[in-house]
């Protein structure tokens, strides 16, 4: 890296840290663009800003459903292997992931891999590559013929805290909230969950954390017509309007 | 060898991804399913919109979940979501797929919404209604772009093609075509922060 690429106009690295996130750099260009970002942090952070605009790219697709067979042939070879004992699969870990990692043009994973190994700038980048768009799913389940199906919604984490994440799992009319890395709270405190609804916040369930900073809340119904499910740190014994900012927010729909 | 976590499929499916990948780590069929299941459908849907081909989305799929059921050790929760990882995996193979001559030729539009509505599929899901808040938003940031930088988004993106092939394809200097990528990434981006700023985001461009 010569001084005048480091110095280059911040336009024309803009420009390149665009074509890196699409994958569009080519090979030796994005090895250039990799050391500069170790360097630069004006430049990661561009990048940690950029990221989510390609990660949503996938979800502008029409959305397709697989046909079973191709679950079946999958699932068949992940059984057979599961059986066998551990490193015993044909092609090992390490050689996938080198050709995982060694394609040209795929520039930007390349960097997240990277930065495993630079461990001065692997802190502030693990904020970074946390932060992504909050989406949900439904499960597929076997469970329809027992009564109504589950369905989760993967909640977003607001605040800026990147290392909490919560599943919202819900069943007809009720739901389960499951929440992880939550920050402990002072014995004065409790958490509450929250049903957003045309605005208004109604309380719902009041839940603690076990050790591992996991904890799971009930979320009785109903929730036709809610838009969110929010959860907030409150004085222990809950409030009736929310006193703190929201934790994490997971849509209803 | 049965390495299973002896969880229920209920009890599997009540865990969050990052949860399942450490128990794929052991090589648990039975989680690995669940995460088939729940991503199953958005990395079909990629590897065919990519490829063009229900076969060959199919093989690539296939292709992609292999990978990651043999090398789960490298995920890494702080990095990105096993969704991303999953979808940058079904992306990085869909095109060593194209580049090998697998599937049709890759779409050169991203300008028209009725191309992305109008491709012959399968069968369109509405299992995932949750998502659609999202997709529609990142569609309608799309659908706004000038056509000539949905298209560079789409050439580089979905065609796999590096900013110089993707220059020589339209015959526009290499500079223009970068300036067309970044402006367009940017506005999906900040069609992004739009949505979050409904709920409390006050991120800025820095």
């Amino acid at each position: 890296m010569t001084g005048d690429q480091r110095h280059r106009d911040y336009d024309a690295l803009r420009d390149d840290l665009a074509a890196y996130a699409l994958g569009a750099l080519p090979a030796d260009e994005a090895a250039g663009l990799e050391e500069h970002l170790v360097e630069c942090r004006r430049c990661r952070e561009l990048m940690r800003w950029l990221s989510p605009a390609v990660d949503v790219l996938p979800a502008a697709v029409p959305q397709l459903v697989p046909p079973d067979s191709l679950r079946d042939s999958v699932m068949s070879v992940v059984r057979r292997e599961s059986a066998e004992p551990l490193g015993g699969t044909a092609e090992s870990p390490d050689r996938v992931a080198a050709a995982e990692t060694s394609r040209p043009g795929r520039g930007w994973r390349r960097w997240r891999v990277g930065v495993a190994l630079r461990p001065a700038t692997a802190l502030a980048l693990a904020a970074v590559l946390a932060a992504g768009v909050a989406g949900g799913y439904a499960l597929r389940g076997d469970q329809g013929a027992d009564g109504p199906q589950s369905t989760f919604v993967e909640a977003r984490a607001l605040g800026g805290n990147p290392d909490v994440s919560a599943t919202l799992e819900r069943r007809g009319d009720a739901a389960t909230l499951h929440v992880h890395e939550l920050p402990d709270l002072p014995p004065s405190e409790v958490y509450e969950v929250w049903i957003e609804r045309a605005g208004v916040m109604e309380p719902s369930s009041l839940f603690v954390l076990s050790e591992n900073r996991s904890g799971v809340a009930a979320v009785p119904g109903p929730l036709e017509g809610a838009e969110r499910v929010l959860v907030t740190a409150e004085p222990s014994g809950g409030s009736r309007e929310p006193t703190g900012p929201p934790l994490l927010a997971a849509p209803l729909h | 060898m049965n390495q299973s976590s002896n969880l229920t499929p209920e009890a599997l499916s009540r865990l969050a991804d990052e949860d399942l990948m450490t128990l794929v780590e052991r090589k648990d069929a039975d989680a690995f399913a669940v995460l088939y299941d729940r991503h199953g459908g958005a990395a079909y849907s990629l590897a065919y919109r990519i490829v063009g081909d229900a076969g060959a989305a199919e093989e690539v799929t296939q292709e992609a979940f292999l990978t990651l059921w043999r090398s789960g050790d490298r995920f890494d929760a702080a990095r990105g979501s096993v969704r991303t990882w999953t979808l940058a995996v079904v992306r990085n193979r869909a095109i060593d797929a194209l580049r090998r001559g697998v599937g049709r030729a890759p779409k050169l539009d991203l300008d028209d919404d009725a191309l992305l509505e109008s491709q012959p599929s399968p069968t369109l899901t509405d299992a995932e209604a949750i998502r659609r808040e999202t997709a529609g938003r990142v569609r309608g940031a799309l659908r706004e772009l000038p056509a000539e930088q949905s298209q560079a988004l789409g050439l580089a993106y979905f065609g796999g093609f590096t900013h110089v092939e993707v220059a020589e394809k339209l015959g526009v200097p290499l500079g223009t075509v970068k300036g067309r990528m970044r402006l367009g990434l940017e506005k999906v981006r900040f069609a992004l922060t739009e949505g979050m700023e409904a709920e409390g985001s006050d991120e800025v461009l820095p």
